[in-house]
Parts: C-alpha cells; structure tokens; sequence
C-alpha cells in the first residue's frame, strides 16, 4: 500500500500542522508516523478508501495524537534551551575567573556617588543572578530527563522556565548597570568585556526564552498514559 | 478494559516488547495487540509519544534508517530501560500477588 494515498497524507499534514517547532523536528515526527501508517495499511491490506480510514481511525484521533506529541516536542526543546543557559554561563563563569586573575578588577573601577552605590549593587548581582540561572536551567533538565520525573515534568516547568529566564534579566540589567556606571576612567575597559559578554549573554537569553515559551505552553501538562 | 488500570503500566508493557529486539513504533503497537489477544485496543498512535517519552527519559534510544529509500525510526532497549523493566517486572509480581491474595481470601 502506498503511503501517499490522499487521506494518510491529509492525516499526517493535520497532525503536521499542530505541532511546535522547526521544520525538521516536525518532519522527524511525520516521517515516523508515515511509517507506521504504511504499516498499518499493510498489515490490514487497506485497498479501498473505507478500509483506509478505518486503519486512520485505528490509529488514533489526529488532534489527540498531535497534542501528546507536541508535549514531548516542548519537553526537548524547553530541555535543549535550558542546556544552552547552563552550558553558556558556565563557560561565561570560567572565563570570567580567568580575567579576573589575568587581568584583575581594580578598586578604581568603582565610581563616586550614588554610581557607586548602582555599580555595586550590579556587582552582587551579576555574581548571584547566573548562580540562580544556573540552578533553574539544571533543575529543568533534571525534571526532563529524569524518569520518575518524567511525567511531572510539565507542571513544574514553567516555574523553572520562569526563575531562569528573570535571573537571567536581572544578569543582563547588572550586566548594563555596571557598564554604564564604571568609573570613567576604565569606562571603556568595561564596556569592551561587556560586549564580549553580551554574546554569551545573548544565547543564555535567548536559551532561556526558548525554555519559558515551551514550558509555558497549555498543551504541555499531559494526562496522557 | 478500564483504561485506568492501564495507566502506570503502559511504559512497562512498551519496554517488555521492546525486549526481544529493536522494533518501529508500530511494530510495537501491533505486538501489544497481539499479546493481548487484541484486548488492549489502544489506537496504534498512542505508543510514539510513549516512545518518546521513554527515549528522553533514557529507557528507549531511537534511531533512523534508510529502508526502501524511506526514513524508519526504530526502537531499542538502553541498560537504564532494561533495569526498568527488571523493576516493572517485580513490582508487577508483588502487586498481582497481593490483589489476588485479597480476592481470593474473599471468594
């Protein structure tokens, strides 16, 4: 039986078409299903129209099917972000600690007045915001890859998603907050390390963003089997 | 069959077909069937994201292949998942027992 008969391929673009994603995790999952429907067919000989759709409606109602395979397409990709946060900041981390011992950060950096206030107050920040990233990305990996996590994984998600994504504001805010207020004198010092760091900042946001706007989706929590 | 029983239990039933051998996705599904004697009449659908789901938490590893120049995603049992099995397998015996017990006391 051939899996380009009219309805199947109606049945998988239905599918297709509800799901989250890039084009190739979408046809990732189409191409499976195809497989299983030529299967299918095969394996109950499906001739006629009225014995494809019966094999159709074997296979599952498509809105269903489609719901409970977004599900775990979010998971991964929420999972996928929260590495990105993770793998990105300790590597920002690392080479921070290897500037500072290079290079050092010098008293004189710290401005006078009310910048100075701001400029520290940054510095605590951009210390302990990534730490709190940090722990929000691998608890979300943990609650995706972990099994008897596995199907909790959705309800505690988007709390996660949310703590990583708001350390990760408040990372970027001290980030700018420091480059603004460093003394003039080393103002342009900083604002180059600031720049270098914006790349790496950029993916952790943006790792980040990925992980809320999957976690959050309404199709995540399953009460599938 | 009540599904509610069901649940809990499909993740085991999926890895105890997967045990023999790889298998796609509906070749797992129709295996079921079959062992049931078609008394578990899940739509064949309902194993791919189980599959899925097995796969990112460890149990199952899949992997694509060319077959008749179409793409097939095969599925096969990891250690962690074998161990899982073992696990479902004992705690199964222990529960089914103790039911059983019960009922059989009363009849």
């Amino acid at each position: 039986m051939s899996g380009s008969h009219e309805a199947v391929e109606r049945y998988l673009a239905d599918i297709e078409q509800r799901l989250p994603g890039g084009a190739k995790a979408r046809a990732d999952v189409t191409d499976e299903i195809r497989g299983g429907l030529e299967d299918a067919l095969e394996a109950a000989r499906a001739e006629s129209d009225r014995d494809v759709d019966m094999v159709l409606r074997q296979f599952g109602e498509p809105a269903a099917l489609a719901s409970a395979l977004a599900a775990e397409i979010r998971l991964r990709l929420a999972r996928r972000g929260a590495w990105h946060v993770a793998v990105v900041l300790a590597l920002m981390g690392v080479a921070w600690q290897v500037y500072a011992v290079a290079v050092g950060t010098p008293e004189s950096m710290i401005p006078a007045g009310w910048q100075g206030s701001v400029f520290l107050l940054g510095v605590e920040v951009i210390t302990s915001a990534p730490v709190v990233a940090q722990i929000g990305a691998l608890a979300m990996i943990t609650v995706t890859s972990v099994r008897i996590l596995a199907r909790v994984a959705g309800r505690v998600l988007p709390a996660l998603a949310m703590l990583t994504v708001l350390a990760t504001a408040a990372f970027g805010a001290a980030m700018l907050a420091i480059m603004l207020t460093a003394a003039a004198a080393h103002r342009a010092e900083v604002i180059a390390v600031g720049l270098v760091c914006a790349v790496g900042f950029a993916v952790v946001a943006s790792g980040a963003g990925r992980a809320l706007r999957n976690a959050a989706a309404p199709s995540l929590v399953k009460d599938d089997i | 069959m009540n599904p509610a029983i069901l649940k809990g239990h499909l993740d085991g039933m999926l890895l105890a077909v997967l045990e023999d051998g790889p298998k796609h996705g509906y070749g797992v599904a129709a295996e079921l069937r079959r062992l049931t004697d078609g008394e578990l009449d899940l739509p064949s659908g309902t194993v791919y994201p189980a599959l899925h789901r097995l796969e990112r938490t460890g149990q199952v590893a899949g992997e694509w292949s060319e077959f008749g120049g179409r793409r097939r995603r095969t599925y096969r049992l990891t250690r962690a998942g074998r161990r899982e099995l073992a696990r479902h397998r004992e705690e199964w015996r222990g529960f089914s027992a103790m039911v059983q017990h019960v009922f059989e006391a009363r009849s």
